[in-house]
């Protein structure tokens, strides 16, 4: 076989060696991160476009004012002022945090042993599992939000229900518009995000640990509080974080299900570029929400890293 | 909107109490049951309490947007039981309405645009995660990923903000961009998964057998990851097509379906068109992703045992 | 004329940030030469293979295939094709379009293409295997698609990655007999990337024995295992003894040297750039020793010791011999060459003479 010739597509051309095209190629080949960046580039410029130029507007935008239908350019604290002078901006702003935390804690503390049951106990058809978590969180956010609307309402699911079933008398009163309903909604909403992170970190402990464990005596109990709850935090983390920065911000949810004691931050910067139309303000107002979300999840972030590294 | 603040700080408090007490119990029972259900999950008869438990969270899951199709068959005007008669009238209603059918183009316009440009980008920053020794990879993972965790009424008005600082009118293209950004980190998840799946060294063969770049992506590249492509597309179009918090801040004239919704909650009487029209998206949307979710996670066959 | 720099390495270095997994590198491989590189996990081996394929550009340095410069020259341009450690079989693709994959550019008609590829796989003994699938075929079945996939390509140079690795020790044995022998047919330079000695003693003309990204030594296996030049190459190759001594004199061919443990030796092995004064190593392989009951009739070249443990391997056995003077055991080796039913019961030999000849006392630089 070596009596045949060579095929042309294997003979590099060598002629051209000092062209700039061959020096460009050769820059290429020799920088793999070169390649790499190319590649990348034309994402890192439409993130930077529709992400970075943006939310740099926004905050220019914090420092102005607005005066009836134009906006004052010259530079002003006055919003941020205005912010902290208001009580209702910071009680809100509390309000919207805390009810936010604790949205998180109930979808975690019921993602968990979801998560947990995914992981250790389905062994055949996880992907159907894992599946159907999943699908619901793809579906229209808005739907979900007014599905609830639909139970909890004053004539809504829950109420008629029980009333055509002769437990009930008169409508209850509480079940919508109030900060519960909308911490339930949103643990609804937000469930299937939480899910996935933990099961990944369930997923990934190696299942000899396990068996380490218990060979070195730990009953059960013991042993998932010494090694797989540990383990398992990094994912906890996670999930903490993914439905805990987004619900800040909602206001579909609290306009919905919320009634006037359910509002949260994210309705009056909708309401500052809506009906108030004061856009700096609302600006503002995000900012300070996106710097106070920053904080606790770097404070987050660095305790539990430190609690982990403490009981390592 | 604003009428909203006025609520007295004290009844603000008092009804926060009243709601953290009420989740705390809810938590503190959480608590127990899954304490007990470890303890109990390492014997035989373990495994029933944490499988009732998983059924229960997946009925909490489906079963209330459950209602919306229900009640879209209900022969009445209020959203309540006891159930009337069957009908389809509502099903007409939606078909004999243009703004609907308007905002159901206007969706399916955007939402394909979106799908195609999520996942043209989300397949070029894919391959080069996966395939290329780069600096600062780290770093630019969660750039691209950063949509994700920023809220969405941050992204919006700071969209919004910068169009009217271009002075750019608002309009299907200004949803389609807010859309496409949240498309992009999504669809680059779907495809670094896929890209890892196989082997990188099929590419280098490929490349050692005489074919150039182009032609490796689109003999091997491509076969290899096209349900990843798959999925990605229909993924992005439902998150387009369902999308509301943005689309809201950013649409012009021109109307998308969940704003079309939205629009619409304010009239009673066109609820159970509402319903209807809710039920066909989530029916829709389910049967979608459930197709993307089969063939992102379909693994590529035996040699994927050798990637990373 | 076969050329005898028919791959040339000219300083060639690769760095990844700080490491140099590639440090300097010069040397040429032959026309038709079956070629390895040989070192463990992580010295450059497979860096090196991957810069004559083209998937790294050197970082300095250049590389000439058949006279050709072949920086700047992609993967595809290359006139090498390469057998991947995990063979890389297209999953996508059956073995008949696996196997004609590379010759879509080829010119050559389908007819002509289709009786290629039917002839190679005559070649791998696989004939009639055209139309299964990527997930149908065993290991040494992938195995030897890669290989007829890349030959079909007729390349001026075939590049293999430890291809033997994933397979099983008897698979291994007989595709090493069978990839010599299809290399002596085809007549095409192989270069072999191994971290298996045996493996690469077996099929190679010459071995690089590669560590930390320098090459150590370049020879024919017999030579490296015979005459190692340096420590790492001799400790590399097989197992060895060594000792520390120092040099008295010369006497005729032979050096005379004081070695720890072995009292005064005479040796006429040593090498080009051994040291004729000083500190040096001695280096005795197992095999070399004989070991003898009886104390032998002779002065130098002989020490007394006591085994301390044994093992029978059949074919031959191990000794672990314990001399005055030494902290570690010396390994000596032992042919059975008599039938015998009685292992070599350590309590039962209190006394063990070792002796060895003059040119076995390898010396080398420390």
């Amino acid at each position: 076989m070596t009596d045949q010739t060579q095929t042309a597509g294997n003979v590099g051309s060598f002629t051209e060696n000092t062209s700039l095209g061959f020096r460009a190629r050769s820059l290429f080949l020799k920088h793999e991160w070169l390649r790499g960046y190319t590649l990348l580039s034309p994402t890192l410029l439409v993130m930077i476009c529709l992400m970075c130029v943006p939310i740099f507007m926004l905050v220019a935008y914090s420092f102005w004012t607005q005066n009836y239908l134009d906006i004052d350019k010259t530079f002003t604290f006055a919003n941020y002022e205005a912010f902290f002078q208001k009580p209702i901006y910071v009680a809100l702003m509390m309000k919207s945090i805390r009810m936010s935390l604790f949205c998180t804690a109930v979808t975690l503390l019921l993602a968990y042993p979801m998560a947990y049951f995914i992981a250790f106990k389905v062994k055949t058809n996880k992907l159907v599992w894992l599946i159907l978590i999943t699908v619901p969180f793809w579906t229209s956010y808005l739907l979900r939000v007014f599905a609830w609307k639909v139970i909890l309402g004053f004539n809504g699911v829950i109420n008629s229900g029980l009333i055509s079933m002769g437990l009930l008398d008169e409508p209850l009163q509480f079940l919508l518009y109030n900060p519960t309903a909308v911490v339930l909604t949103l643990a609804h909403a937000w469930a299937a995000f939480a899910i996935l992170p933990i099961y990944v970190s369930l997923e990934k402990i190696d299942r000899s640990l396990l068996e380490a464990a218990t060979d070195l005596g730990d009953t059960p109990t013991e042993r998932f509080w010494r090694v797989t709850w540990p383990l398992s935090l990094p994912g906890m983390v996670a999930a903490g974080l993914l439905v805990f920065i987004p619900t800040v911000g909602d206001y579909v949810t609290p306009r919905l299900v919320g009634g006037t004691t359910g509002i949260m931050i994210g309705n009056i910067v909708q309401s500052q570029f809506g009906k108030a139309n004061n856009w700096p303000m609302g600006a503002a107002l995000s900012v300070i929400s996106m710097i106070l979300i920053t904080i606790l999840v770097v404070t987050f972030i660095t305790s539990t890293t430190r609690a982990r590294a403490k009981s390592a | 909107m604003t009428d909203t603040t006025e609520a007295t700080p004290n009844k603000k408090k008092a009804m926060s109490m009243t709601a953290e007490a009420a989740a705390a119990d809810e938590r503190g029972s959480q608590d127990a049951g899954f304490v007990e259900s470890k303890h109990a999950g390492h014997h035989w008869s373990g495994e029933a309490p944490m499988f009732i438990y998983a059924v229960w969270y997946l009925a909490f899951l489906y079963i209330p947007v459950m209602f919306l199709p229900l009640f879209s068959f209900n022969d009445s005007i209020y959203v309540a039981f006891p159930l009337k008669g069957f009908t389809l009238q509502w099903y007409g209603d939606m078909v004999d309405n243009p703004a609907l059918l308007r905002a159901l183009e206007n969706s399916v316009k955007v939402g394909f645009g979106v799908a195609m440009a999520s996942t043209f980008l989300g397949l070029f920053a894919a391959k080069a995660m996966t395939r290329y020794y780069m600096p600062g990879k780290g770093p630019i993972t969660s750039f691209i990923m950063l949509p994700l965790v920023i809220p969405g009424i941050v992204l919006g008005i700071a969209l919004l903000v910068i169009s009217n600082t271009m002075g750019m009118d608002l309009s299907l293209w200004t949803i389609a961009a807010a859309h496409t950004l949240i498309g992009v980190p999504f669809a680059m998840l779907v495809m670094v998964s896929r890209l890892e799946g196989f082997d990188k060294n099929l590419e280098e063969a490929s490349l050692d057998l005489g074919e150039g770049a182009f032609q490796t992506f689109m003999r091997i590249t491509l076969p290899l990851a096209w349900p990843g492509i798959l999925a990605s597309v229909l993924l992005t179009f439902t998150i387009s097509f369902d999308e509301f918090i943005l689309a809201f801040f950013l649409a012009g004239n021109e109307v998308t379906l969940p704003i079309y919704i939205w629009s619409q909650l304010r009239f009673p009487n066109r609820l159970p068109m509402v319903l209807s029209l809710g039920a066909c998206v989530l029916v829709f949307s389910f049967f979608i992703v459930t197709f993307s979710e089969v063939m992102r996670r379909r693994g590529v066959g035996p040699q994927s045992g050798a990637a990373i | 004329m076969l050329r005898d720099d028919y791959i040339a390495i000219k300083n060639t270095s690769k760095h990844f940030g700080s490491v140099k997994a590639v440090d300097d590198i010069t040397f040429d491989i032959a026309e038709a030469e079956f070629f390895s590189l040989l070192g463990a996990s992580g010295c450059g081996k497979t860096t090196l293979l991957r810069m004559l394929a083209g998937f790294e550009q050197p970082t300095l340095g250049n590389i000439y295939i058949d006279g050709q410069p072949q920086a700047g020259v992609p993967p595809h341009q290359r006139p090498v094709n390469m057998v991947f450690q995990n063979y890389a079989i297209f999953p996508h693709l059956n073995v008949h379009k696996n196997i004609a994959y590379g010759m879509r550019k080829s010119g050559l008609t389908k007819a002509e293409v289709d009786r290629q590829v039917d002839e190679m796989l005559e070649l791998i003994k696989l004939p009639g295997y055209g139309n299964r699938g990527a997930h149908q075929l065993s290991g040494g079945q992938r195995q030897r698609i890669a290989l007829a996939r890349a030959l079909i390509k007729r390349p001026k140079v075939l590049l293999l990655d430890e291809p033997l690795g994933a397979l099983d020790k008897k698979l291994r044995e007989q595709m090493q007999l069978e990839l010599r022998a299809l290399q002596r047919d085809v007549g095409i330079t192989f270069v072999f990337v191994t971290h298996d000695q045996e493996e690469a003693m077996t099929m190679s003309d010459r071995i690089a024995v590669m560590s930390m990204g320098k090459v150590l030594q370049i020879d024919s296996p017999t030579s490296l295992y015979e005459v190692p030049k340096v420590k790492e190459v001799a400790d590399f190759i097989g197992t060895i003894n060594f000792f520390e001594g120092s040099v008295k004199g010369k006497e005729g061919d032979a050096t005379v040297l004081d070695v720890e443990g072995l009292g005064t030796v005479r040796s006429t092995s040593a090498g080009a750039n051994a040291p004729t004064a000083g500190s040096t190593t001695v280096a005795i392989r197992p095999e070399k020793f004989n070991l003898t009951f009886q104390q032998p009739n002779i002065e130098t070249n002989m020490v007394e010791g006591s085994i301390q443990a044994a093992a029978y391997l059949g074919d031959r056995s191990h000794y672990y011999v314990q001399v005055p003077g030494r902290d570690a055991p010396i390994a000596v080796a032992a042919q059975n060459a008599q039938r015998t039913m009685e292992a070599v019961d350590p309590d039962k030999h209190e006394k063990v003479w070792l002796t060895f000849d003059e040119d076995s006392a390898l010396l080398l630089n420390n």
